[in-house]
């Protein structure tokens, strides 16, 4: 799994390759806890590459959430398809996790 | 449907429309007697005089939920104190979602819609009845389709039987319906995976022999069904049916949870799920997805346990 990090300050914006699935998104949380641990205040999560949203990817996106939170800054995803936004609606969690 | 014998049930709603409708949906089924009462009242009072005299016993009595005086949760309950054996079930016009806290609070673990197709209503009473035809794809397409498996003998296998079943869906649903159809796979495909066998959530697992998971496909003249299958059969009724009311009716430790949405999204996203579980033996999921591209809000809730 690919991904592309562009920071700006403490703004972290991370855009993966490809498709987050069962089996890689430890790598993406992973990656997420380094930017926060490292500083980062705002950390956004680019999904122009990602068209499906599954439960783990899901409860993973609220850890980071809640981790930033914490450390008083902000988790938010962006280029979220019409089936995502569909998805964060019927589990509530798009009044949890910014969508910019 | 075995008709080798004729199930005498009793039908309780308040709408005499709806009464005679099911009258005459189980009236015109081979197999089925349906008498009919417009209360839980009434429905108690026939009880007493045909069903506890050994008069002329019911096997089955289906209630609506929303009735005035005695909502159907109050029938089960009175007819329960009656005849702790007489196998009961729920149906109703409404939103099913709307019931799922009261089905939890009173171990309910079926509720059909009145607006199922009528044979679906009828093979699912009789299902209930019978116990019989519950595990099976077979059960739940027509007679003839084929049934094609597909081994999952590690996560990289199930990406591939994902993949295969998508293919063959292509061109049937639309895109709405494959984005649930591929949702329901990878929740119930992983649960069968991480969940039934103790592995930790995202790691690459390979299954050991005796740890077997499955999923089957088929499709018919109207719809696309899919089993995902493992022989572990740790999953629980209760806990499907709480799993269903944290997505439907969650609380602040609901939302901010990392998991427990698996089930919630795939009811969600597909057009109808049952849960069949064998205690310590098998779990089955089906997720069904019509080719119409209707989509029904309100969804029954199938969790049957043998």
């Amino acid at each position: 799994m690919e991904i592309e990090i562009t920071r700006d300050g403490s703004v972290s914006l991370l855009k993966p390759s490809e498709e987050i699935h069962f089996d890689n998104y430890k790598e993406v949380e992973a990656i997420l806890l380094k930017e926060i641990d490292e500083g980062a205040k705002e950390v956004v999560v680019d999904l122009s590459n990602v068209t499906t949203l599954y439960s783990m990817t899901l409860g993973m996106f609220n850890n980071i959430a809640s981790k930033i939170a914490k450390k008083g800054g902000k988790f938010s995803i962006t280029n979220i398809n019409s089936d995502i936004r569909r998805v964060l609606k019927a589990t509530r969690l798009d009044k949890l996790i910014q969508i910019k | 449907m075995n008709t080798d014998r004729s199930f005498h049930i009793l039908i309780v709603d308040d709408s005499r429309t709806v009464r005679a409708f099911f009258a005459d949906i189980f009236g015109d089924t081979p197999g089925f007697r349906p008498d009919t009462a417009a209360s839980g009242a009434e429905a108690i009072e026939i009880l007493k005089q045909n069903h506890l005299t050994d008069k002329d016993p019911y096997d089955f009595l289906l209630t609506d939920i929303n009735m005035p005086e005695m909502d159907g949760f109050a029938v089960i309950d009175a007819v329960k104190e009656l005849d702790p054996e007489l196998k009961t079930g729920m149906i109703t016009g409404f939103n099913v979602d709307d019931y799922i806290k009261m089905a939890l609070d009173k171990g309910v673990f079926n509720i059909i819609c009145k607006m199922d197709d009528p044979e679906d209503i009828v093979r699912t009473v009789h299902n209930l009845i019978t116990g019989d035809h519950i595990f099976g794809l077979g059960n739940y397409v027509e007679p003839g389709a084929e049934i094609i498996r597909i081994q999952v003998t590690d996560t990289a296998a199930l990406k591939g039987a994902v993949n295969r079943i998508m293919d063959a869906a292509e061109s049937k649903l639309n895109e709405d319906k494959l984005y649930g159809l591929k949702t329901g796979l990878v929740e119930m495909g992983t649960n069968a995976i991480y969940h039934a066998y103790g592995y930790e959530k995202g790691s690459q697992v390979t299954l050991k022999e005796s740890e077997e998971v499955a999923l089957e496909y088929a499709m018919d003249s109207e719809k696309l069904a899919v089993a995902i299958l493992d022989v572990s059969g740790t999953l629980t009724k209760e806990r499907v049916l709480t799993q269903l009311n944290k997505g439907i009716n969650p609380t602040h430790e609901d939302l901010i949870a990392a998991g427990g949405r698996g089930i919630y999204l795939t009811r969600f996203l597909c057009d109808k799920v049952v849960v069949n579980l064998a205690s310590r033996q098998r779990t089955e999921v089906i997720l069904i997805m019509n080719f119409s591209d209707d989509y029904k809000e309100s969804k029954p809730l199938l969790i049957n346990q043998i």
